[in-house]
């Protein structure tokens, strides 16, 4: 079986130094997105890890996160077999990849991703 | 332990999608203090309000009315709704619609100024409000307009806040505690009324395309409260949901293939089942379901939908026309070829048409708490039209939010909690971090789910299944004292939370299974085998509340005030 080798940010403020990178080896299945390797990593390695989601179909962008240095939403991304997974930039981080969106005002003015139509 | 902060306010609303935002717009307009709490961040979070589609209604202009509404909705609702609710709701939607107007939402108007409205199935009026651009969904719209509502008049918000229960003194509401997400601290509400508007329990089905914390959580507390529940028994399906591959979960787009590009149904043998079924007058996601029950399903469940057929030049011309839409870029990006492949669908819930039962002014039967939005019921019936319940959950929250903060502002007397109420709650919530290693939330949610899909689904309902639905429910309760969090951090722990989520999961089945197994006989969405007729002597209302520590059922009949089934 093929596997997908994922590293992911992890950092809780409160209690680490800093942050670091955990890395999962899953198995690798076409036609998951990034927010499924996520919670299957979560549900099946390691439930301490914290990120956020909401409707998982592109529509409230709660899942707002960088894979491999590229701003995405977790749930409309096709996972790769290799990703670095962050959390969003310039946000104040809550614990790993949960970030507090308020933190830099009303991110609904800047929004990270682009107007687009949806469908 | 430690004291616990405790915030006051004079109207708490659970729940921040389009209920829970307009019943805080609207009290804070009436002058009461409001505190809006939502599970995850405002306007990113998990209400469904977000994920909405075109679907919203309204009676704007004649020869259409409310009276001309409400009677679409009580027919097709198979004369189950509480109709004087109904229609004082549907008298007050223009209104919050032109509001929601006012504040930045696109809808798209004609050359002389009204709203351009089309004609959706079930409906006799043009009420289908558009947005302005073509392919856009509403549910983009709400998001912005609402979250900026909500910052723009100053609103307080409690942000990742998962609220485990109601607190009660002298049998009134005063509050509610709950887990603050982020730290992980135990959070005491105080409130002089409190707004439930956290909408329904479709994610207690294996598949589903609301939200995935749509479990329930607010109907399993107000159950504990003691409020009562209506319709529980009927649960709306979409049929073609995406299933596999499952980065397509849950989303609707599929239907565009069947209705667009004469997408056809093939179950594993490669057989176009979907005539055989209609010559019978079997609906679509019913003979859907059929077919994979009967074993003819896919390997993940679902059957078939393909448009293959279609010559490539057809659809290379289909995408030109669509122009930018975001499910067709999603296609390219996934490489998935619609000339080539087949999409697994399955018809999934939608939407949750029973609740908490409420009067006119959204107060349920338990002093000091209002229900609004899906988790409140009595409008829908036995089955829904497209839009309405996007209009009844704005309309719901409009109304309980004023009608909350008249109460508060009547009430002279600050409310008190009563504390070891708080402290025997504190314990609970805390129960899956503190508990030696025992059952994980993960398996008891995928074991509800697998018993709903087989038992309480929208075909194969049985007096025989649903009993051992009963059962089983019964056997997974013995296991929440065991629930435990393998995640011990206090911070952000997502496991622990939806260990807080299985008990709710557990109460809102046994009511819906417990409906289905009362009413004998088949209605709108609730179909029974072994009954598969609909009987006038049906045309009652199922009521399920808490009774000790069981749950009690009675049928009260339904009132015509305003038009009699022939």
């Amino acid at each position: 079986m093929e596997t997908a080798i994922v590293e992911i940010f992890r950092f809780d403020p409160k209690v680490d130094k800093g942050p670091r990178y955990d890395t999962y080896e899953l198995p690798y299945e076409e036609g998951r997105s990034v927010l499924d390797v996520i919670k299957y990593i979560y549900e099946h390695y390691d439930s301490t890890l914290s990120f956020r989601y909401g409707c998982s179909v592109g529509t409230c962008y709660g899942c707002l996160l960088k894979v491999n240095g590229e701003a995405v939403v977790g749930c409309q991304q096709p996972a790769g077999k290799r990703m670095k997974i962050s959390p969003l930039p310039r946000q104040k981080i809550i614990k790993d990849l949960a970030v507090d969106f308020n933190s830099r005002g009303d991110i609904l003015k800047k929004e990270v991703i682009p107007n687009e139509r949806a469908g | 332990m430690s004291e616990n902060e405790v915030l006051k306010t004079d109207v708490l609303i659970i729940g921040a999608g389009a209920a829970g935002i307009l019943a805080a717009i609207r009290a804070q307009a009436e002058g009461a203090d409001v505190l809006l709490i939502t599970s995850g961040a405002l306007g990113r979070d998990s209400s469904i309000t977000w994920m909405a589609g075109g679907g919203l209604v309204a009676a704007f202009y004649p020869p259409d009315s409310p009276e001309a509404h409400a009677e679409d909705t009580i027919k097709r609702g198979r004369f189950l709704s509480d109709q004087e609710l109904v229609l004082a709701l549907l008298k007050q939607t223009p209104q919050n619609i032109m509001d929601l107007d006012r504040w930045g939402m696109r809808f798209r108007r004609r050359n002389d100024g009204r709203f351009e409205q089309g004609l959706l199935h079930g409906h006799s009026q043009h009420r289908g409000l558009l947005h302005k651009y073509d392919g856009e969904f509403l549910g983009r719209d709400y998001r912005n307009v609402l979250s900026k509502q909500v910052r723009r008049r100053g609103l307080k918000v409690v942000e990742d806040c998962f609220i485990t229960d109601l607190l009660t003194k002298d049998e009134r509401i005063v509050g509610a505690v709950g887990i603050d997400i982020r730290e992980g601290e135990f959070k005491v509400f105080r409130s002089k009324v409190t707004i439930l508007a956290t909408g329904g329990f479709p994610s207690c089905y294996k598949f589903y395309c609301s939200s995935p914390q749509s479990t329930g959580a607010g109907l399993g507390m107000a159950y504990r409260a003691g409020a009562e529940f209506v319709d529980m028994e009927f649960v709306n399906f979409y049929a073609n949901t995406g299933i596999w591959p499952p980065i397509f979960r849950g989303e609707i787009w599929p239907t565009v293939i069947r209705h667009f590009l004469s997408g056809i149904y093939l179950n594993k043998y490669g057989i176009s089942f979907w005539e055989n079924y209609k010559r019978k007058g079997i609906t679509g996601p019913q003979a859907i379901m059929q077919e994979i029950r009967e074993g003819r399903g896919t390997a993940h469940g679902g059957i078939y939908l393909s448009c293959i057929h279609l010559p490539e030049n057809l659809l290379e011309d289909f995408y030109a026309a669509a122009g930018k839409v975001k499910w067709l870029k999603k296609l390219k990006k996934v490489g998935f070829d619609l000339s080539r492949k087949a999409v697994e669908i399955c018809p999934t819930s939608l939407s949750t048409l029973g609740g908490c039962k409420v009067d006119t002014r959204c107060k349920t039967n338990v002093p000091g708490l209002y229900a609004a939005g899906e988790i409140a019921s009595g409008t829908d019936g036995a089955h829904t039209i497209n839009g309405n319940q996007m209009a009844f959950s704005l309309t719901m929250g409009s109304l309980a939010g004023r009608e909350a903060a008249k109460e508060a502002k009547e009430m002279r007397m600050e409310p008190s909690t009563d504390d070891r109420q708080v402290m025997y709650l504190k314990e609970l919530a805390y129960a899956p971090i503190t508990n030696k290693a025992g059952v994980r939330p993960f398996e008891l949610k995928s074991r509800i789910r697998e018993i709903m899909w087989e038992y309480a689904n929208i075909v194969g309902r049985t007096e025989e299944g649903l009993l051992t639905a009963i059962d089983m429910i019964g056997q997974i309760r013995k296991e929440v004292p065991k629930l435990s969090s393998h995640a011990r951090n206090r911070r952000f722990n997502l496991e622990w939370v939806e260990c807080l989520e299985i008990d709710n999961m557990l109460t809102v089945c046994e009511m819906t299974i417990r409906s289905a197994l009362t009413r004998k006989e088949s209605r709108g969405l609730h179909f029974r085998e072994d009954f598969p007729q609909m009987f006038p002597e049906w045309l009652r209302n199922v009521i399920v509340r808490k009774q000790g520590d069981g749950m009690s059922i009675r049928t009260d009949p339904v009132t015509f005030s305003l038009i009699r089934p022939e």
